[in-house]
């Protein structure tokens, strides 16, 4: 990969939970110490259970939430070294699409003042102009121009999420991260976003961070995909090749969990011990080492360090390539 | 605009009406004095009867509420500005300055509200000196009532905001730009006008019962002029044997908070496009 849109590196969000004048603060650890590159046009997936830190961290990229440590170089520039001006242009051509269509438009706006919020607060745009390009974005999300003036609670939950995906566009971005942009949606309307998503991304050459835990829909849509557990990165490889040579015990598992439609199909599933560990006190060496089917003596005692293990493969796992 | 927002635009217009025409209409002056007729009860000639001076009800009446609108409704229109200015900064610049700031809040709501009225109606008095007697009074009770009042608002209205700033589309806004002032003007401030409103139509009548407790301490308004708090502490007091002297100011206290209640409740819904059709 010689283009570089965005490189993560050692990214580390902790946020403090409780504290006082008897308890000591202490820390969830959302995300502890990421490293990633995605190239301009590339999809990468990012897939982990509930709380594993994975919308965190696309909100650490776009500095919606500042990150502890780490840097976040987006188009040549680290985001966390800008002030508070230049980031807010340097970060234009990043945009995000939230998992939750209902909440995350502002009930008291039409939409086409929320698609044509950006260009206007950036002083890009105005008057017929912003009109313009607010009907021209209606369109190319499959909505119509003269719903310019609806309030979104006259819209339908994937119609709403169209209009989110449009204020994205609207500032014509590089990246786009995708929050779960299809949990929140009926299983007949989940294809129509993501075709638009691939749709929009052949038209625009725009890289997602599609973050999700349907590993269904990250195969289908990513050229790579990340797995995240406990705020790490634990294996990350090209999407066909994750799927077909897994080189770690938690992606393994996942798998594992994936329906398949025949009977008796599939593969043998693996169901993990216990529960996740508390975030706020990661387990010794592997973080995954209590739950491994696989796991040996030095998994609780060494940290695996995320490596290549074949090309393009990276796996946080002492015993990969298995 | 609904049936009942109607109804209460058209109730309000008729009391602020009564309040600027009621000597006229009653052909009463509301100081003229008639001893013969004193506390005689509603009749053809003294439509809500005459007090113990013999005075038509009805002009005093309309003349209280000329005080008692200018007074509540300007010293609510102070308290809102004052509080949800303050409230609005407090709650979303947060941190060190948002303590600070309700720090402040709780050391005003502290104080007793009689005792800081009374004070700050003095300073008042003393302050605006060159103003006319009536003017002075009532421009003194505006600003005493209001500067007390506006604490529970900036209150609320930090509150409102601090649970609307957690708000995903607070964070969808910050994510394409918007900073600052346009996101408490155009997001924020927006999306908690409704229960804002509401205390504000609410506010208008203990501010109604507020004005009458100054008067009658002596720092309000002075006889002969009057208002429907006034006339109404002073009927309480015969209220067994001459019960139209708390009957009527009541009724004129009553229908205006009616009025304003229904007025408010409409805006209310209006300025919500969900509740809209």
């Amino acid at each position: 990969m010689s283009e570089v849109l965005l490189s993560v590196e050692g990214v580390r969000k902790y946020f403090p939970v409780g504290g006082g004048w008897f308890a000591a603060r202490e820390h969830v650890r959302a995300v502890d110490g990421v490293d990633l590159v995605i190239a301009p046009g590339e999809t990468l997936g990012l897939v982990g259970e509930s709380g594993c830190g994975k919308s965190t961290l696309g909100r650490v990229i776009l500095r919606l939430i500042e990150a502890d440590a780490g840097r976040i170089v987006f188009e040549g520039r680290d985001l966390r070294e800008l002030g508070r001006t230049e980031m807010r242009n340097a970060r234009r051509h990043a945009q995000i699409i939230f998992q939750d269509p209902y909440a995350s438009l502002n009930p008291r706006m039409t939409i086409g003042e929320a698609i044509g919020e950006g260009p206007r607060v950036h002083g890009l745009l105005e008057g017929e102009a912003l009109d313009a390009r607010v009907a021209e974005l209606l369109e190319t999300v499959g909505l119509r121009p003269d719903h310019a003036g609806r309030y979104p609670h006259e819209f339908s939950g994937g119609q709403r999420q169209r209009v989110g995906i449009a204020r994205a566009l609207a500032l014509e971005p590089s990246l786009i991260i995708a929050d779960e942009p299809v949990s929140s949606l009926d299983v007949s309307i989940q294809a129509q976003i993501l075709n638009l998503l691939l749709d929009l991304q052949e038209r625009f050459g725009i890289a997602y961070l599609f973050i999700s835990h349907d590993l269904r829909v990250v195969h289908h849509l990513c050229d790579r995909v990340a797995v995240m557990y406990l705020g790490r990165i634990v294996e990350l490889a090209p999407s066909a090749e994750l799927y077909d040579q897994t080189q770690h015990p938690y992606t393994e598992a996942l798998l594992s969990a994936v329906p398949v439609p025949e009977p008796g199909g599939g593969r043998e599933r693996i169901v993990l011990k216990g529960d996740v560990p508390s975030p706020i006190h990661p387990p010794s060496g592997c973080p995954f080492h209590p739950r491994c089917p696989r796991a040996e003596d030095r998994c609780s005692r060494e940290e695996p360090a995320l490596r290549e293990v074949g090309a393009g493969h990276l796996s946080a796992c002492h015993l990969a390539p298995f | 605009m609904s049936a009942g927002g109607w109804a209460g635009a058209l109730l309000v217009a008729g009391l602020v009406a009564l309040a600027l025409a009621g000597d006229d209409v009653s052909g009463y002056r509301f100081d003229a004095q008639d001893t013969e007729h004193a506390l005689e009860g509603p009749s053809a000639a003294h439509w809500m009867g005459a007090d113990a001076l013999g005075r038509d009800l009805f002009a005093r009446v309309a003349e209280g509420g000329r005080v008692s609108l200018l007074v509540a409704i300007g010293s609510t229109a102070v308290a809102m500005l004052i509080g949800i200015v303050y409230g609005a900064v407090s709650g979303y610049v947060g941190g060190r300055l948002d303590g600070w700031m309700m720090r402040a809040v709780d050391a005003v709501y502290s104080l007793p509200d009689v005792l800081v009225i009374v004070l700050l109606t003095e300073v008042f008095h003393g302050v605006l000196d060159a103003v006319p007697d009536l003017y002075r009074r009532l421009l003194a009770l505006v600003l005493a009532l209001g500067l007390v009042g506006w604490v529970s608002v900036a209150r609320l209205v930090r509150g409102l905001i601090l649970q609307a700033r957690e708000e995903a589309w607070v964070e969808a806004a910050r994510a394409v730009g918007v900073r600052g002032p346009r996101m408490l003007l155009r997001h924020i401030l927006p999306n908690v006008s409704g229960p804002i409103l509401v205390t504000a139509t609410l506010r208008v009548p203990s501010a109604i019962l507020a004005e009458s407790i100054v008067s009658f301490i002596g720092l309000g308004i002075q006889p002969p002029f009057s208002s429907w708090g006034v006339l109404a502490s002073d009927g309480f007091a015969a209220m067994r044997s001459y019960p139209h002297l708390i009957l009527f100011p009541g009724l004129a206290i009553l229908v205006s908070l009616f009025a304003l209640h229904l007025l408010g409740e409409s805006l209310r819904e209006r300025l919500d496009p969900r509740q809209r059709s």
